[in-house]
């Protein structure tokens, strides 16, 4: 019988070895080691109450300045909404995010997602699939695998508006979407 | 039931066939010669991005009713792991065969292959919807039109686009210029400029059926070279 249980815990926390290096949580605050799954809350981040407290206080720095609009930088003011919005975390704009850091000072750590963002697009989208695992994003839509590596998930993806625009689209305005990309110059080839 | 479906449908054919013969005198069994144009079509694999832009074309264009199709692009399943993972893109459609099964089979000569263009197509007034024709063919693309009844596919937009002087719908949609279409008598033309370039082949070649849809194969994954 404790042999059995040996075996069970040594088991466990080798799962939990294992399965850290693949995600990027070196920028997300506070991302307790045991986040391996995809949880529909974010709960996963905190493991204690001093945790929670440190969390909730960066992201009250966040909001402090973002909840007007930043007139220097023409940032609109920020309101999280959509699947990513979270009460109990208060915005939880560090899972994403990451640190303020020295932000708004130069040399920041901080994770912008956009193309014209100084973040690498590797360090952007491992920000998305540190929770959205590969087989989910394949099963929501096969060009998931193999736009990743090439355009930022912010692309499409806009997680500061109510509902995100790009989900739920119909045929015509999918197809459009990738015309609206992959049009080369050239005319159709062919002759009559 | 077996004999009673068998004896019906040799009576339907014999009866179709005796019609057929006194009615407009063709032959079962067409031989033609394409005397104009050959039209053809390469489905270039290496830049199709499987958008479907071309499968909604086709429906606009030529008014397919829902639930049938005159083209589909077959995605294959996930070549490598994400987050390198890509697909292969399968165009199923009509290939236009010269020596066309479904042609051949058609007891009333409503599947036949335009003289003027080389293009198999269907003459809805003449189908009776045996379906002898979807049996028949090696690719599968043919279907009973829900609204007339009548087998219908791909005439390479014959009816519409072609007899308006325009290219075939997907080929004008496409925005990776993955569909070329055109004469192959004409030397100079697209088509056979790139056959001449390209690597293609062309699928159930071995049946015989001389199809005229060629395709650039994607060799991703394939031994390199």
């Amino acid at each position: 019988m404790r042999q059995l249980q040996r075996t069970l815990i040594f088991t466990f926390i080798s799962l939990c070895l294992l399965s850290q290096p693949g995600f990027a949580n070196s920028s997300a605050s506070g991302a307790a080691p045991t986040r391996v799954v995809v949880e529909p809350s974010f709960s996963l981040q905190t493991a204690n109450d001093k945790e929670m407290e440190k969390l909730l206080k960066e992201n009250k720095r966040c909001i402090r300045c973002h909840k007007v609009k930043r007139k220097l930088k023409n940032i609109a003011a920020m309101k999280m909404q959509g699947a990513h919005a979270s009460e109990e975390f208060y915005n939880n704009c560090t899972a994403c995010h990451g640190d303020k850091g020295k932000h708004p000072k130069n040399g920041s750590t901080i994770i912008n997602f956009s193309v014209q963002s100084p973040t690498p697009l590797k360090q952007q989208n491992g920000q998305c699939i540190a929770c959205h695992t590969p087989a989910e994003l394949r099963q929501a839509e096969w060009t998931h695998d193999v736009h990743y590596k090439k355009i930022n998930c912010s692309s499409c993806h806009q997680l500061h508006e109510p509902v995100d625009p790009v989900i739920n689209i119909n045929r015509t305005a999918r197809i459009k979407l990738c015309i609206d990309c992959h049009s080369s110059v050239d005319k159709p080839q062919g002759d009559q | 039931m077996e004999h009673s479906r068998r004896k019906f449908l040799a009576g339907l054919a014999a009866t179709t066939m005796f019609a057929t013969v006194g009615v407009a005198g063709t032959t079962v069994i067409q031989t033609i010669t394409v005397d104009g144009k050959r039209y053809a079509m390469i489905h270039d694999e290496t830049l199709c991005i499987g958008c479907e832009a071309c499968v909604d074309a086709c429906r606009e264009t030529n008014n397919v009713p829902e639930g049938v199709s005159r083209l589909e692009i077959i995605r294959s399943e996930p070549r490598g792991e994400f987050p390198d993972a890509d697909y292969k893109f399968f165009r199923k459609s009509c290939q236009h065969c010269e020596d066309a099964p479904c042609v051949n089979v058609c007891p009333t000569g409503a599947s036949f292959i335009d003289t003027e263009t080389g293009i198999v197509d269907v003459d809805p007034d003449r189908c009776v919807g045996c379906m002898y024709c979807i049996a028949a063919c090696p690719y599968k693309v043919r279907y009973i039109d829900p609204v007339t009844k009548s087998a219908d596919k791909c005439d390479f937009c014959r009816k519409t686009n072609l007899a308006k002087g325009q290219l075939p719908a997907c080929v004008q949609v496409c925005p990776t210029q993955a569909l070329i279409f055109g004469d192959l008598n004409d030397p100079n033309s697209d088509i056979v400029q790139t056959l001449q370039q390209k690597t293609v082949y062309r699928y159930k070649k071995h049946l015989g059926t001389k199809p005229k849809m060629f395709r650039v194969p994607d060799l991703k994954g394939e031994i390199e070279l």
